[in-house]
């Protein structure tokens, strides 16, 4: 490629890349909620390893929800989604999504009750090659600690002592 | 759309009236000479209120003095949503759970509701019971400690019971489930929160639902909530088809169980209690598809009218061309339908009549 001919791709990379920024401007969207802290933050300049400038793609998120699954069976699970794309308050939705689009490293954290992030969107190379993109990452939480685990059984004793009924037929045995 | 109802039933009538809008059912009970039952809460999206309670006053039913018991079925959050607002306007009643929620680990897990990690301020059926019982404490302290425990159903509590009196029928509301051997499989164990906190630590088996079944005269009903079949003849609706006790029972009346899922329609009980059941109603659960079509086909093959609360499927989402096409044969649908209302009345041996108000339709 002439030097010509790449100062002429990286000047049009530099325009796609500037107006993405532009579009992905909360002020010019008004109905676009900024992500939440804790969801990576989407990449509008260089990603991957680029090491040549054509390799070089602009990444444009255009939708992100949190999830929560309700059931996984087979090959798919059903879940209730709530768009971090959108304001607050918007209704919830539900999707039945392939198991197969959850990335094989969060395959283990698949389960009723799991919370993920699906994030949707395009980016685009220097070649002006467009790909679509849907990732599905879950998200990782803490173990209990010691101290929270403690205060939890006190408290629980507590209410069990409030309103529990140990002498009820059939009580369910503690373990 | 049908108007909302204003008429209140006749003392000598039962009513069944179920809600729902494919996020969760209510189940509104008149159990004779002005006096009500409720079992389990939603949320009416358009009031956000339940739809009980929006019902009962518009019926004129003073629910301070009148509703006598408030059942929650089970911890799911598709039948609790709501119910504290429900037992804060219920004063005098009678607080009824799932004998399952009778152990120190189930209040472990309520204590802890404020410690899982909970998204964007989104609450649990968890969540619901915590608050409930932050309410039912709050009654306590002001009553010096008079306010007493709520009632812990299994199988054969017997959970209403009212005396014929004036005309009106007696009335006996008595638990199917859950089954005392279901108690023991009740996951709730402190050692499951070791786990990483999630959202929600899944809740339990539906086998631990408490079912019911309504003798009102001659009349009967059967209230299903999510109980399922059971792995063995200990559990779900094998335990109460093989239960003795269970004899004799019949219904007219049928509040489907599980929104009509497959897993929790058990063949033989449609030979013994459920053989003459004449009305049937069904509330959908829209994040798992069900009633799916081939449950419905299931469900009117057996001869009863099948009325649906919300049969209409939830719209699709209409997305940017981009997100969609990044989505392929993915399809989001809205969560929440419209809200439906099916009400059942009949007088002791008399022949039941329905009535459908919102998106209630016959299926």
């Amino acid at each position: 490629m002439s030097a010509t001919s790449t100062s002429r791709q990286l000047a049009l990379f530099d325009e796609v890349t500037s107006s993405l920024k532009e579009w992905q401007r909360p002020a010019s969207r008004p109905n676009v909620a900024a992500p939440p802290a804790h969801v990576p933050p989407s990449r509008t300049a260089t990603i991957g390893s680029a090491n040549r400038a054509e390799d070089r793609r602009a990444q444009v998120i255009t939708h992100q929800w949190e999830g929560t699954v309700q059931s996984v069976s087979g090959d798919s699970f059903a879940a209730v989604l709530r768009s971090l794309s959108e304001q607050p308050g918007t209704s919830e939705k539900v999707a039945d999504i392939p198991v197969e689009d959850v990335s094989a490293d969060d395959r283990e954290l698949l389960s009723e009750g799991a919370v993920f992030y699906w994030t949707v969107g395009q980016s685009v190379s220097l070649r002006g090659t467009m790909e679509r993109f849907s990732s599905i990452r879950f998200r990782r939480l803490p173990l209990w600690s010691r101290k929270d685990l403690k205060q939890v059984a006190d408290d629980g004793a507590e209410l069990y002592n409030m309103f529990g009924d140990p002498g009820a037929e059939g009580q369910a045995s503690s373990r | 759309m049908t108007p909302a109802p204003k008429d209140k039933p006749a003392a000598d009538e039962l009513e069944v009236s179920l809600f729902g809008p494919g996020v969760g059912e209510s189940v509104v009970v008149h159990v004779g000479a002005g006096k009500w039952m409720v079992v389990d809460s939603c949320i009416d999206a358009d009031t956000a209120s339940p739809p009980a309670l929006t019902y009962l006053n518009e019926i004129g039913v003073d629910v301070a003095k009148d509703v006598d018991v408030l059942v929650v079925s089970h911890w799911h959050d598709d039948h609790t949503a709501g119910m504290t607002t429900l037992f804060k306007a219920c004063h005098r009643a009678r607080l009824v759970c799932s004998a399952a929620m009778n152990s120190q680990e189930f209040f472990t897990l309520v204590a802890a509701s404020t410690k899982i990690h909970l998204l964007a301020g989104r609450g649990s059926g968890i969540d619901e019971m915590a608050a409930l019982f932050g309410e039912l404490r709050a009654r306590r302290t002001k009553s010096g400690g008079r306010v007493v425990a709520p009632t812990y159903a299994l199988a054969n509590t017997i959970v209403h019971r009212s005396d014929s009196l004036d005309g009106v029928p007696a009335c006996v509301v008595e638990a199917l489930s859950p089954s005392s051997a279901s108690l023991s499989r009740a996951s709730l164990s402190v050692v499951r929160l070791m786990e990483p906190k999630k959202a929600l630590p899944s809740p339990g088996p539906n086998e631990l639902s408490v079912a019911l079944h309504v003798s009102f005269g001659e009349t009967e009903a059967v209230l299903a909530a999510d109980l399922e079949n059971g792995s063995s003849d200990a559990l779900g609706w094998r335990a109460v088809f093989a239960d003795d006790r269970n004899r004799g029972k019949g219904a007219t009346l049928l509040k489907v169980a599980h929104h009509g899922s497959k897993g929790a329609d058990h063949a033989p009980l449609f030979g013994g209690m459920l053989a003459n059941v004449q009305l049937a109603g069904v509330t959908p659960f829209n994040s798992c598809g069900l009633p799916t079509t081939a449950d419905i086909a299931r469900l009117k093959a057996r001869g009863a009218p099948v009325y649906h609360t919300s049969p209409q499927k939830p719209p699709k989402v209409r997305l940017d061309r981009g997100t969609e096409k990044a989505l392929g044969n993915t399809t989001i649908r809205e969560r929440r339908g419209k809200m439906g209302h099916v009400r059942f009345r009949c007088t002791s041996g008399g022949a039941p009549r329905v009535d459908l108000f919102g998106a209630a339709a016959e299926v």
